[in-house]
């Protein structure tokens, strides 16, 4: 796929691969930051270790949906560097590895991997292809821990063979990627990411932002219902009614996007339904525990005998009670208050 | 010892001034059988005192004159007692009540027993919530033995609402009654307001109810439980359709007892699993004496029409169209077709199946529940729910302190080899316990209570 872009010859030499344009590519990477931070991690560990920056090699897995492939974890690999200099990679150690993930993560597979540097060499190529005989068209994740800003140092790219003056060499094309995330592994990381910056704070931003959201939410809703007692009693004759204020309240209304329509409503309901009972379920997990305790007091308490097949027990309410508690459970509690 | 007026009302005055009320109250126990024979007395008696001084003496005055009302006294004499029954209870002193609950909840059984002779519960409803207001004293979850004759009124006059107010709220504390308070209100309360719930037609409420009466810890079966056990049987069959079984904590007596006894209840559970109405009626006449009997035939009734609703729903899960004629075959149904087109207009306006009716082919069409569970109702419901389950919880924390600090408890816990833990652990480990081996939980446990104390 090398096109002579915007007219310009690409000079490279027969090994180097193309930077070209960031283009379509044939993949639709999602990264999860969990993948950076492992890998600057892994970086800045064998940096302290070895008091000098070094190059480290890993491995990414992660779940494909078609064209869609999302990178969820990694895991270092083990390599030998041979009298060129040529990096050998352990495939043993990688098997042994991606079985005990595999055993973890059933439906999780090998999908790349990562090195650290700025920008591609001949060297990464040789790694490529080393992975490229573990797994057909691995993606190739390139992170530079130097780099300035944010942007430019999290590269993603994609092998293709090119047949080059009668040659099958590989270039590496550079994918397009964005970062996915669920709410939980944001405050994680988040939180992991604060403790390696300032030793001081437990909470992480995360929620510390969603806090603040909240706070500012009550505020917005205070104010208006303040602005709602206004109107209403303009309306029922005990203020004096004030156009200008009336005529301010009106630009604000204008202001406000149209909501409401049928199809928020439900939505809304559907995911705050959803979220209630989940605070159910929790509330009533605890419940639960508070009532195998006292009931293990209560036991020992009346020496009531604890027989395999029947319990005596005091029912407090049939709902709610637990469905007739089992050896196994009377185990629990008591380990418990160990 | 003299019992003329001023004497009575001298010794009540006295003990009262000087607010000596357990003497007063011993007092009058003994005197009961002198005061009893003179019936005369009792009203001057009670001329002279004032309620809200005298409360005690008068509560005692007024049990004896309710003992004495019998089924050939006239009406006259009922209402003038349930009168001033209300009156004492709007001026009486929580403090004096308090010695002599029994007494006090006493005069209400005396009181049902004679309206219902009469034939009049009606009137004694809002007496007996008057009552068992007085008797809560603030805390609506504690069951009194006036609970059980306001359901027996609510359910001989045929009117429900003002019991359900009480037995809505779930019960978390028995009110002894200066010990007069037995198993039998107990199972009343229960047998009673599940009939309520019967007859307002909640049976999950109703299957609880029936339920908590049946699996009362019990060395013996009483009749209550034994007709407790037989609307379970039925109204366990509307409800769920199959009978449930009753938890495990049921006594065995019961069980047993179940079990050799309630053939014609049992059997009539196992045909309508099978799920055939002819036969479920073939049965029903057979026992037909039985039930009829037990005054339970109504809800037996109320059975098979049920089983024909099941066989009915059960089709909506096969077919989603269907012609009534085939409705009528397939559920088993031996009714023709405008029966059974009336009975399906029933049901959907019951909400208990959603269909429609194409008069013109014949067919029924069968929908699927148009309920989304995403409006503001079901939000408000799983609040609720979450909201009791809090308060719950919050009981059984407390019931927890109470158990915590409990002086037997304490004993029990640091004795290191306990009766109780020596077989739990032995069973455990099958080798022979160690002190060692409980001492460390023990330990743990009294850590804990450390924390707590301080």
């Amino acid at each position: 796929m090398m096109e002579v872009e915007n007219g310009q010859k690409v000079e490279v030499a027969t090994s180097m691969p193309v930077p070209g344009n960031s283009g379509s590519g044939s993949f639709i990477v999602k990264l999860h930051p969990l993948v950076v931070m492992n890998i600057s991690d892994h970086w800045t560990r064998l940096k302290a270790q070895n008091d000098a920056p070094q190059k480290v090699y890993g491995a990414l897995i992660g779940k494909q949906d078609g064209r869609v492939m999302e990178v969820m974890n990694s895991f270092e690999l083990l390599y030998t560097k041979d009298e060129d200099g040529n990096v050998i990679v352990d495939t043993e150690y990688f098997y042994v590895k991606e079985e005990q993930f595999k055993q973890v993560f059933k439906d999780i597979d090998f999908h790349g991997w990562y090195s650290t540097g700025g920008e591609i060499s001949d060297l990464d190529v040789k790694v490529h292809n080393q992975i490229c005989s573990i797994i057909e068209n691995p993606i190739f994740f390139k992170l530079d821990p130097n780099a300035a800003s944010n942007s430019q140092n999290i590269s993603v790219y994609e092998s293709v063979i090119d047949i080059e003056e009668g040659n099958a060499i590989t270039r590496l094309l550079p994918l397009n990627y964005t970062l996915t995330t669920e709410e939980a592994e944001r405050i994680g990381i988040d939180h992991v990411a604060r403790a390696t910056n300032t030793e001081s704070e437990n909470v992480s931003s995360a929620s510390e932002h969603l806090r603040s959201q909240h706070s500012s939410i009550m505020m917005l809703y205070t104010r208006i219902r303040f602005i709602l007692g206004y109107l209403q009693s303009v309306r029922d004759g005990e203020l004096p009614c004030d156009h200008e204020m009336l005529r301010s309240v009106h630009a604000l209304c204008r202001r406000l996007p149209v909501l409401g329509g049928d199809g928020l409503t439900s939505e809304l309901h559907d995911e705050y339904n959803d979220i209630t009972l989940m605070l159910y379920l929790g509330v009533m997990n605890k419940g639960s525990q508070t009532m195998n305790q006292f009931i293990n007091k209560f036991n020992l308490l009346h020496d009531r005998h604890v027989r395999r097949s029947s319990r005596k027990m005091t029912v407090v309410s049939r709902k709610y009670k637990k469905p007739g508690l089992k050896r196994g459970d009377t185990k629990v509690g008591r380990t418990e208050k160990m | 010892m003299s019992c003329s007026v001023e004497d009575l009302v001298s010794h009540i005055t006295n003990y009262s001034s000087r607010k000596e009320y357990t003497l007063l109250n011993d007092f009058m126990n003994q005197h009961y059988q002198l005061l009893l024979k003179n019936q005369s007395l009792h009203d001057l008696i009670l001329e002279a005192l004032n309620v809200q001084r005298h409360s005690l003496g008068v509560l005692h005055i007024m049990a004896m004159k309710a003992s004495c009302i019998t089924s050939q006294s006239s009406l006259e004499t009922v209402s003038q007692l349930m009168q001033q029954m209300t009156v004492f209870m709007s001026q009486c002193c929580q403090d004096q009540l308090n010695l002599a609950r029994g007494c006090f909840a006493n005069i209400f059984h005396h009181i049902t027993h004679l309206l219902c002779e009469r034939k009049i519960p009606i009137r004694g409803i809002k007496l007996m919530c008057l009552a068992i207001d007085t008797l809560q004293n603030g805390e609506p979850s504690s069951l009194t033995s006036v609970h059980a004759d306001l359901c027996q009124l609510c359910l001989a006059a045929k009117c429900f609402k003002p019991a359900l107010k009480y037995i809505d709220v779930e019960i978390s504390k028995i009110d002894k009654e200066c010990g007069m308070m037995t198993a039998f209100h107990l199972l009343s309360y229960y047998y009673y307001g599940g009939m309520v719930y019967t007859a307002m037609k909640r049976y999950d409420r109703a299957l609880y109810f029936y339920e908590q009466a049946v699996t009362c810890p019990a060395t013996m079966v009483s009749m209550i439980m034994t007709e407790a056990y037989k609307k379970y049987v039925l109204v366990s069959l509307i409800l769920e359709g199959k009978l449930i079984p009753l938890p495990r904590y049921t006594s065995s007596v019961t069980t047993r007892w179940i079990k050799n006894y309630m053939t014609e209840y049992q059997e009539l559970a196992t045909e309508y699993c099978k799920g055939s109405a002819t036969q479920l009626n073939a049965l029903v006449s057979r026992h037909n004496i039985t039930y009829t009997q037990d005054h339970n035939m109504g809800l037996v009734k109320q059975v098979a029409i049920s089983l024909d609703k099941r066989n009915i729903q059960k089709l909506t899960k096969t077919f989603i169209t269907l012609s009534l004629e085939d409705v009528v075959m397939r559920a088993h149904l031996n009714c023709n077709i405008e029966q059974l087109e009336k009975l399906l207009l029933k049901m959907i306006a019951e909400k208990e199946i959603f269909a429609g009716i194409d008069q013109q082919s014949k067919m029924v069409k069968f929908y699927d529940n148009p309920e989304q569970y995403n409006s503001c109702e079901t939000l408000e419901s799983i609040d609720k729910h979450v909201q009791n389950f809090m308060d719950i919880d919050n009981k059984i924390k407390e019931m927890n302190q109470a158990v915590m600090v409990n002086p037997l408890y304490l004993h029990k816990v640091k004795s290191s080899t306990s009766p109780h833990d020596e077989e739990f652990e032995a069973q455990l480990s099958q080798t022979a316990s160690t002190s060692s081996s409980s001492a460390p939980r023990s330990s743990a446990l009294l850590s804990k209570l450390n924390m707590f104390n301080k």
